[in-house]
């Protein structure tokens, strides 16, 4: 290779192993970072998933009506994946559901609208990033809740809380005139199995590390680029 | 014959590449300001860390690099096609550090999916994310939206390479003459959309049931999200957890906003509305949301999804605009679109996103220009044919003045329609080797990646095959350059590799 060549060489490698070495020390933090593996919790009160007979949506791809077996309250629930992959199937039953409330409630006249969370963070391992288990995107179904129901509330799930852990009674709508024709769940029981709870994060020591040594960097090569500047 | 890029070539690249990290790193470094004000020192650090490393990598860039000279064409071109790439991953590490991803290439993803506006998501535990790390996701829209490069010149002046920047990154129209003062127009409409929007959407939602600082935050994340036709929200149920039709209604209208061309909206600021009624972009926008809007209402009346009229409109019209404009809002969980919506109203759903909305704007998509052009070329190709052969046929159009539409526009026009028609099919294509998903689950979600939209069926999750995933960036990637960008970093790197000196 003629000489001339090598600078051209450096330049294509150099910036590509400096992307690449900072990758890797950005992908390691999180490792050394002292979050335990979170515990399976067991909630006093919380019903088991309805058996899968029941909860199967019979429904075919081409379009043709469902054929759900009748689902009565047996104290057993319905998550909100069956409801939303199977909902004229559920139309009109009567289910129990259990949650997280989560994020704001949306007072309207007699009630309000609430998201409920029933996917892993809600029911099993608690909300990120507090832990190592990732368990996929949320899943909820919106409920509304009559005022009288209301007032048992104590907290809603947010950044810096994890909200109120509840099983619900209720309607299903498949399209909710009331909400736009919304798939939801009106609720008309409510009872609390554990009150929201603060969330508190230690400080994460090797990415704090990480932030000051990389804002350290930049000022000197801030510094320096500018008083190689012509 | 292909010529070697030389150390200097590269040396301007590399240059210009550093000026976009630093660049990128304000964008990090106001939501580190609003985590510190907050208290979220886990949030904050994980910003902090993106700026520094933004920082560093671009004045290491810059000081070694340091070049005077100017930019070419291949130059501009390259450094935006890699700007995307590189400024993806750099913007990806706050989020990687966020802990609501569970390896680098989810926050990769997020990160393409934020800054080209598309708005797939697979960040975890979404309900419970800081809420400095939330604005930093919906800013990264903005940024992206307004495009990096244009954020670079108004924030640091890049100066002489500007132009063939902005014109290598999928913009063509320069609205005012001088790159720099668009530019800067394009600042002012955004920000004047910013106060009108985020006031409107406050009041909105505080009828909603969403008042103080929380309405404020909603507020304006969701601005970002629809004028930036990112699709992004604050919260996993997207626009659904609203339960608001005047919130959907505010939004369906920023998303219009967002869709539109800056050169419309440039004309619209001076005065002339008649460019509404005039303009090619519009009428095609208008007759495409009119005609398959009106299909997947039908289709969803068919299906027996709603029976309630107002329903039906509510959520097949907001569904539609939210699809065509190229923004991915929901009004209803991805699933149902399989589960509840039969088969029309889906269809017309892909074909929207497919088209996308108007050139030089954030949308994504084939763009209503060239949905237009090609059409008036087949219409002036048939009249051509039906009428005698002495007979002189000119077809025009009009786009902000009276054009005549030329061979070489109208094959530029059908060329990239086609090159988005292969990238929909290939994406597609290669969902379907998984043997996990339909056709139309695996197309859906394949023009939504590539159009930038943000609607899903469900195949995008954390827990998605990571080739597919890749496969998606690069076709996010691919829809925001328009192709061209991305074609010449192939053949330069094909030059660098089997190009003569």
């Amino acid at each position: 290779m003629a000489p001339h060549r090598q600078p051209a060489k450096r330049l294509l490698v150099a910036p590509v192993l400096l992307l690449a070495g900072i990758l890797a020390v950005v992908i390691t933090v999180p490792r050394v970072t002292d979050r335990p593996a979170a515990p399976l919790e067991q909630l006093a009160g919380l019903p088991d998933v309805v058996d899968a007979d029941d909860r199967q949506c019979r429904r075919e791809r081409n379009g043709s009506e469902p054929a759900a077996s009748p689902m009565p309250v047996t104290g057993a629930r319905v998550t909100s994946a069956m409801m939303v992959a199977c909902p004229a199937a559920f139309d009109g039953r009567r289910v129990r559901y259990a949650g997280e409330l989560v994020g704001d409630l949306l007072h309207r006249d007699g009630g309000a609208w609430v998201l409920v969370n029933d996917d892993d963070y809600a029911l099993r391992y608690g909300p990120l990033p507090a832990h190592r288990e990732y368990r996929g995107t949320n899943s909820g179904l919106s409920v509304w809740l009559p005022t009288d129901l209301l007032d048992d509330i104590t907290g809603l799930g947010r950044p810096n809380q994890r909200g109120d852990l509840v099983v619900l009674d209720g309607h299903v709508r498949r399209t909710d005139p009331d909400d736009g024709g919304g798939l939801s769940l009106r609720a008309d029981t409510l009872q609390i199995i554990r009150p929201a709870q603060p969330l508190t994060e230690p400080l994460d020591r090797p990415q704090a590390i990480l932030a000051a040594a990389s804002l350290l960097a930049a000022g000197v090569l801030w510094t320096r680029r500018e008083r190689a500047s012509p | 014959m292909l010529l070697r890029p030389g150390p200097r070539d590269l040396r301007i690249i590399g240059f210009y590449l550093g000026k976009v990290a630093t660049g990128l790193s304000l964008m990090m470094a106001i939501p580190a300001l609003l985590a510190l004000l907050l208290g979220e020192w886990n949030s904050a650090s994980a910003l902090l860390a993106g700026v520094g490393i933004s920082v560093a990598f671009g004045q290491l860039t810059e000081w070694r690099l340091a070049t005077s000279a100017t930019l070419n064409w291949a130059h501009g071109t390259v450094v935006v096609a890699l700007a995307w790439l590189v400024g993806s991953v750099l913007a990806a590490i706050p989020l990687y550090l966020s802990g609501h991803f569970a390896d680098f290439v989810d926050a990769w993803f997020e990160s393409m999916s934020g800054l080209t506006t598309s708005g797939l998501s697979v960040i975890q535990d979404l309900d419970h994310l800081s809420y400095s790390m939330s604005f930093y996701k919906h800013l990264t829209h903005f940024a992206g939206g307004q495009g990096i490069v244009i954020v670079v010149l108004a924030v640091l002046a890049a100066g002489g390479g500007a132009g063939t920047l902005y014109v290598a990154e999928g913009r063509e129209e320069r609205i005012v003459p001088n790159v720099v003062r668009t530019a800067r127009f394009i600042f002012v409409v955004a920000a004047a959309y910013l106060a009108a929007g985020t006031i409107t959407l406050v009041i909105a939602l505080h009828a909603a049931g969403i008042g103080g600082w929380r309405g404020l935050w909603h507020a304006i994340n969701l601005f970002f999200a629809a004028f930036d036709t990112g699709g992004f929200a604050p919260t996993s149920q997207s626009i659904g957890y609203y339960h608001s039709a005047t919130v959907e209604a505010v939004i369906v209208v920023l998303m219009i906003a967002g869709t539109m061309s800056f050169a419309l909206h440039y004309q619209l600021w001076v005065g002339n509305t008649r460019e509404l009624v005039r303009n090619l972009e519009v009428r095609s926008l208008v007759l495409t949301t009119l005609g398959f809007t009106g299909a997947a209402l039908f289709g969803l009346a068919a299906s027996g999804a709603y029976t309630e009229p107002g329903a039906l409109f509510r959520k097949g019209f907001f569904t539609m605009v939210s699809a065509h404009t190229g923004t991915g809002f929901g009004v209803n969980s991805g699933t149902l679109f399989l589960s509840d919506w039969g088969v029309l109203a889906p269809a017309s759903v892909v074909i929207v996103m497919a088209l996308g909305g108007m050139a030089g704007s954030t949308a994504g998509g084939i763009k209503a220009m060239r949905i237009g052009l090609a059409t008036k070329a087949v219409i002036h190709d048939l009249k051509r044919v039906l009428m005698p052969e002495s007979a002189v046929v000119v077809t025009t159009y009009h786009s902000g003045r009276r054009h005549i539409l030329r061979d070489h526009t109208a094959r530029a026009a059908t060329t990239v329609l086609l090159l988005y028609g292969i990238t929909y099919l290939a994406g597609a294509a290669v969902a379907l080797i998984y043997g996990e998903w339909e056709i139309t689950e695996a197309l859906f979600e394949s023009v939504s990646a590539a159009a930038n939209v943000g609607l899903s069926v469900g195949i995008v999750a954390p827990d998605m095959p990571v080739v597919l995933q890749v496969v998606y960036i690069v076709q996010m990637w691919l829809g925001r350059l328009e192709f061209i960008a991305a074609f010449v970093l192939v053949g330069y790197v094909a030059a660098l590799v089997r190009g003569r000196t």
